[in-house]
């Protein structure tokens, strides 16, 4: 029998090979094309082709990296699949991108090393190339237009796939294979908790698998950090997580934008807070200044009367007299004022400490300003107590951001605060503490804290505590502070229990 | 200092200050009268109340700014010490500029609020020599007769017998004549005495 090799033209061989092929030299230039490669591509003008570099057949946008690739791949050829499993497309001859797996085959013909590249199309792309190269282009117009970025992770191989823009939001390079771990270590710290919490609901076969969460990056080559929203969701297989898949928007602006508007509020507060302590000193001074003004001439009358000699016991009754009633007056308008000052319409309701807590979360959710890293020790079984909820909330707040920036203003990092709720030993109030890991306050302050107007902070008007510990006492509590501790400012708070 | 002609007028809204310094002043043998509101002061006080205010800056109504402002409006002759209780600058910047004596802050001290009245009692004095002067001045003018006072206008500033002669459309001789007479009704010994005359008068050259 005839060898049936005999005569092999290899150039038939190549032609009547089902998938596309090219022969590329050294250099890239197009040496042969098989007649699928025509045929399914559409170039049928062989000029198109023959002798023109590969990456004519491929979108401009990746050429010049497709020409440090093929150089790299030049200095050590092997046999392996293009793109390390990327999605990777080539131009039809009508320009259109068709998504296709490329194989890379190196050989030697005489002196020469060239290399066989095959290419295989999935019969979807093929059937459907137009709609789908339509749907993904728009896919990718809209991915960069709203800055988005895709991750994929492979839950049962470890695999993580992700796109360009992570891997430039993160600082990674275009080619670098990317763990979950790498992922993880760009998470700016703080996050961390947060972006755990989220993941763990998400991957909790119970819930929905849905994922989002908000968290800081910081670009492992230029530091710089970025503030991301992240949006996915977990599929699961007989009850667990196979894979994760979701998006990431880089919502850096709108953050500055939030936390300026909220700068610029709170130094509105501040103003308004200054404006009506400058009111209520106001008050304060015309109501005292009255009564001082008549009190002092009086006394200098009497003490004129005496010493003149000539001493009118009328007139140094009547004098003496009116430093008295004026004496009184300032005190009575005094307590007038300060009642004044202190009346709200308050609408004092049964509380759970729970509930306290679930809302202060929130409120310290919104607030950008103050570093807090907060650990518990709540009490077990903690009766409800009586309590209005803004007054109670605003004491809380006015505590934690005190103590955080006592911490900040001595460079203590993390700011450890420790909120801890019992029940008091007569077992009619609950009583919560706070404690932080700051400096502790100097002796010669602290008897002067609860003082109205005394702040050691430069923009403090110092009516915090004393206002906390008005609106606590006013809900029938007490505020105070622990006098004896040497480090760590702690302060306590009761609440009647509630009956 | 006579007290006697002196008369201390206390406006202030707060009674207890118009009682204590009513008290302080008479000790010191100052008539006071004292009134609680600027338009009650204003209802009694005329051209011929002789004294001094002390006048507090806020009150409800009139306060004392307006009250200041009123006063010399109508003309009265009265040195203004304020009192406040704050120590509002840009008004009490205001209060001197407009004339006051001073601007005490309360509680005001005996030895201030004394020294302040001892101004106002030389201030006023200033004032009625002013008026005096003025007035004789204006008894003496009012002697001259319409041409004789054309001729001292322009003689006062300043125009020679001959100018004036020029101006008026009549013979040097009897502008000679008009000079005569009026330095004889006047009694003014010379041109400059009758220059002082006219200025004290008001006559503005």
């Amino acid at each position: 029998m005839d060898n049936p090799l005999e005569g092999l033209d290899s150039r038939a061989l190549f032609d009547a090979a089902a998938d596309a092929m090219l022969l590329v030299d050294e250099h890239g230039s197009i040496l042969l094309a098989n007649h699928a490669f025509h045929q399914v591509l559409g170039y049928h003008d062989l000029s198109q082709l023959i002798g023109n570099r590969v990456e004519t057949l491929i979108p401009k946008r990746h050429r010049q990296r497709h020409r440090k690739y093929r150089k790299q791949y030049t200095e050590r050829p092997v046999q392996r699949a293009m793109g390390n499993g990327r999605n990777l497309v080539v131009l039809n001859s009508d320009g259109q991108e068709i998504p296709a797996y490329i194989g890379l085959s190196p050989f030697q013909n005489q002196d020469r090393r060239l290399v066989l590249a095959t290419f295989h199309f999935p019969d979807s792309a093929l059937l459907s190339s137009k709609v789908l190269w339509e749907s993904e282009e728009r896919m990718r117009l809209a991915k960069s237009a709203a800055g988005l970025g895709i991750f994929d992770f492979d839950l049962i191989n470890r695999g993580v796939l992700c796109d360009e823009r992570i891997r430039e939001i993160w600082g990674f390079d275009p080619e670098e294979p990317i763990t979950y771990g790498m992922l993880t270590d760009g998470l700016h710290p703080q996050d961390l908790p947060l972006r755990n919490t989220a993941m763990q609901r998400a991957f909790s076969p119970e819930g929905d698998g849905e994922y989002q969460v908000e968290y800081r990056v910081i670009n492992r080559k230029d530091k710089s950090e970025h503030w991301l929203s992240t949006a996915g969701k977990v599929f699961f297989s007989n009850g667990a997580p196979i894979r994760m898949v979701g998006v990431v928007r880089d919502i850096s602006k709108q953050r500055k934008l939030e936390q300026d508007l909220r700068k610029q509020q709170s130094e509105m507060e501040r103003l308004i807070k200054r404006q009506m302590a400058a009111q209520t000193a106001a008050a304060i001074a015309h109501e005292i200044n009255q009564p001082l003004a008549a009190i002092s001439a009086y006394s200098e009358v009497a003490l004129h009367a005496l010493s003149s000699g000539k001493t009118d016991t009328t007139q140094l009754a009547h004098a003496l007299n009116g430093c008295f009633s004026q004496a009184q007056r300032a005190g009575n308008s005094l307590h007038e004022l300060l009642a004044f000052l202190q009346r709200t319409d308050m609408e004092i309701v049964t509380m759970t400490f729970d509930s306290l807590w679930q809302e202060l979360l929130v409120s310290l959710k919104h607030d950008n300003q103050h570093e807090l890293d907060l650990r518990t020790e709540f009490a077990k079984n903690l009766p409800a107590f009586c309590a209005n909820r803004t007054q109670i909330l605003k004491v809380l707040l006015n505590l934690l951001f005190n103590a955080a920036e006592a911490m900040r203003d001595a460079d203590i990092s993390p700011a450890t605060v420790t909120i801890r709720t019992a029940l008091t030993k007569d077992r009619k109030f609950v009583q919560i503490s706070i404690r932080d890991s700051g400096p502790g306050i100097p002796p010669h302050i602290a008897p002067r804290l609860f003082e109205p107007f005394f702040s050691t902070k430069p923009n403090g008007i110092g009516m915090g505590l004393k206002l906390s510990r008005a609106m606590v006492e006013s809900m029938g509590g007490k505020l105070w502070m622990d006098e004896d501790a040497i480090d760590h400012a702690t302060f306590h708070f009761t609440l009647p229990r509630a009956p | 200092m006579n007290k006697n002609n002196f008369t201390v007028y206390i406006v202030d809204d707060d009674p207890a200050v118009r009682d204590s310094l009513t008290l302080m002043l008479e000790q010191d043998d100052y008539r006071v009268k004292s009134f609680e509101s600027g338009e009650s002061f204003l209802n009694e006080i005329g051209l011929g109340s002789r004294g001094c205010g002390i006048i507090d800056i806020r009150m409800p109504g009139m306060d004392g700014m307006q009250l200041q402002e009123e006063i010399l409006h109508r003309q009265l002759p009265l040195p203004i010490i304020f009192l406040t209780a704050h120590g509002d600058i840009p008004k009490s910047v205001k209060a001197m500029k407009a004339g006051a004596i001073d601007f005490l802050t309360k509680p005001v001290t005996r030895r201030d609020l004394l020294a302040a009245l001892h101004s106002a009692y030389l201030r006023l004095a200033d004032i009625e020599n002013q008026t005096t002067s003025r007035h004789e001045a204006q008894q003496q003018l009012c002697k001259l007769t319409e041409r004789e006072q054309q001729v001292l206008k322009l003689a006062i500033s300043g125009l020679s017998n001959k100018e004036i002669a020029r101006d008026l459309g009549i013979s040097h001789r009897t502008i000679e004549i008009h000079k005569s007479n009026i330095m004889k009704k006047t009694g003014a010994g010379n041109l400059l005495q009758l220059a002082r005359i006219a200025r004290n008068a008001g006559y503005s050259n």
